[in-house]
């Protein structure tokens, strides 16, 4: 168990650290000039003048704080809509169709539209992210709603429970692990959306600094504000899973039905 | 010689009477009838074992039972009060334990009383006593996914009990339970009906099964399920494994397998 963590752990460590003195000799070698690619060393540097001098901390804060609105958004909006979906049959020939439909159009496309709409302040960046987050979250929902044991429900109406209580005590429980499976692809997506907001037009946050370094050729930023990213990235996936095993205890099996 | 069953008593005396009992599906090809007409009686206190191949319509007999489902022609009575809507007095154990994962064993018996609106703290004892019964006293705290199948199974027969149900139906309980589990939970429900004294009824695929548990077997035909056969099981109680080596036993459960093997049991 112990050597199994250990080699888990060191294991990705040796592979970092080869690949950081590829990079390191390869400069050196092939004699890449500077404004291209950045060296280990620079990209630390600017890390550090980022994180502990505290220039990026406000666009970590701008970014991070899109991102989190829009996911809970997103997803809260999604959840809603695929309760109602999976009670009312009405509701589900009306809006599920059109909901797959409107998962076909490329999202990032309407970036610009979003932006003339909502304006260049953390807004549009919501919106971006919670309309990106929506979808995922709404399928697997829906799928955990529906693949609910129709015995356990038979059961609670034989025990004459009211549809309400079936609704809270037998679907959204069945449906957990599954609506899990939705929240993590959701929140891989919810960082994408918030980036690209960001890229497009935006005063602030993580890609807003690497738009405005490209322009100054700062390549070292750029890669340290790319660090920065896919560290809040893996944070916030984590937490996710976490809250999964914490929530849905009982849910052991890695296989879920992922639809994305 | 055992002796013979006791012949029938009136239908009015019955725990449960099913009158002519029918249920037919209407869809687009016209009606599909999926069961009946038949007339069962079971009396309070009894074991029915009803045999059937696939298809003769067992579920939909549990869910007109159980109230979930109105027959389309026929009347089912249950202690006198027709059987019209979901009830209290109906405990059911499906073939697959589904228990509620996300509450341990103490809570998934206890389901039934919470749903019902009539717990008390009292029940929380009735509750360990049925686990203690079911032979999980040290599993209460536990959760299903750490039990096996033959365990999540006990914890469904407990919950089915909790609420002291008239009558306890049971659909296929053990089909998807290993040889050797299967044969272990035969023996042990055997005890569970004589200590409980309930009405059960038992739907079974399995011939040695049906011979095994019950005072009384009703055979169904394909669909839609019939009354084809009434075998009344004499055999002494409790019954042993061994009982399954007794000349009646075996004469039994070869008369019951003639029955299906006949061309058409309808006629037979």
């Amino acid at each position: 168990m112990r050597e199994n963590a250990l080699r888990n752990i060191l294991l990705p460590l040796g592979v970092t650290a080869l690949f950081i003195a590829a990079w390191h000799y390869s400069i050196i070698y092939f004699k890449v000039p500077n404004y291209l690619v950045p060296t280990p060393w620079a990209v630390l540097l600017s890390l550090k003048q980022g994180l502990i001098g505290g220039v990026l901390w406000p666009d970590i804060w701008a970014t991070t704080s899109a991102l989190v609105l829009g996911y809970v958004a997103g997803c809260s909006m999604a959840l809603v809509l695929a309760t109602l979906v999976s009670e009312f049959q009405l509701l589900n020939r009306a809006i599920y169709p059109l909901v797959v439909a409107f998962q076909s159009v490329p999202k990032v496309a309407l970036a610009p539209l979003i932006i003339v709409w909502f304006g260049f302040e953390l807004q549009s960046k919501v919106v971006m992210v919670a309309l990106i987050c929506f979808f995922p979250c709404f399928v697997n929902a829906v799928v955990g709603f529906r693949s609910c044991n129709p015995n356990l429900i038979d059961l609670y109406r034989a025990f004459g429970a009211s549809r309400m209580q079936i609704l809270f005590s037998v679907k959204w429980p069945s449906a957990l692990s599954t609506i899990f499976a939705g929240l993590e692809i959701s929140i891989v997506l919810a960082l994408l959306g918030a980036v690209v907001a960001e890229l497009v037009a935006s005063r602030r946050g993580l890609g807003h600094v690497i738009e405005a370094s490209t322009v100054d050729f700062n390549v070292a930023m750029i890669f340290a504000c790319v660090i920065v990213l896919a560290a809040i990235g893996v944070i916030s996936t984590q937490l996710i899973m976490w809250l999964r095993r914490r929530i849905a205890f009982w849910d052991h099996q890695t296989t879920t039905t992922i639809v994305t | 010689m055992p002796t013979p069953y006791p012949p029938t008593k009136t239908p009015s005396g019955a725990t449960l009477s099913l009158r002519e009992i029918a249920l037919t599906y209407s869809t687009s090809r016209g009606p599909l009838p999926a069961l009946g007409p038949l007339s069962i009686d079971v009396e309070n206190g009894e074991f029915v074992a009803v045999l059937g191949p696939s298809g003769c319509g067992k579920s939909t007999l549990l869910k007109i039972l159980s109230g979930l489902l109105q027959p389309s022609a026929g009347q089912a009575f249950l202690g006198g009060t027709i059987i019209d809507k979901p009830r209290q007095d109906v405990g059911i154990v499906f073939q697959q334990p589904t228990l509620l994962p996300w509450k341990n064993v103490r809570d998934n018996v206890l389901m039934p009383v919470r749903v019902l609106g009539i717990y008390s703290p009292a029940y929380r004892k009735k509750a360990d006593e049925l686990i203690e019964m079911v032979g999980l006293d040290q599993f209460a705290q536990h959760y299903p996914h750490e039990l096996s199948g033959g365990m999540q199974q006990r914890v469904a027969i407990a919950r089915g009990l909790i609420h002291e149900p008239k009558l306890l139906l049971m659909d296929e309980p053990f089909a998807a339970l290993d040889a050797l589990t299967r044969e272990q939970m035969i023996l042990e429900l055997q005890a569970i009906w004589e200590r409980t004294g309930k009405s059960v009824v038992f739907i079974t695929h399995s011939i040695p099964e049906a011979a095994f548990m019950a005072d009384r077997i009703v055979v169904l035909s394909s669909r839609p399920g019939r009354v084809i056969h009434i075998e009344n099981v004499g055999l002494a109680r409790p019954r042993g494994l061994e009982s399954m080596a007794a000349p009646e036993f075996v004469a039994i459960c070869d008369r019951l397998r003639r029955l299906f093997t006949v061309k058409d049991p309808a006629h037979a």
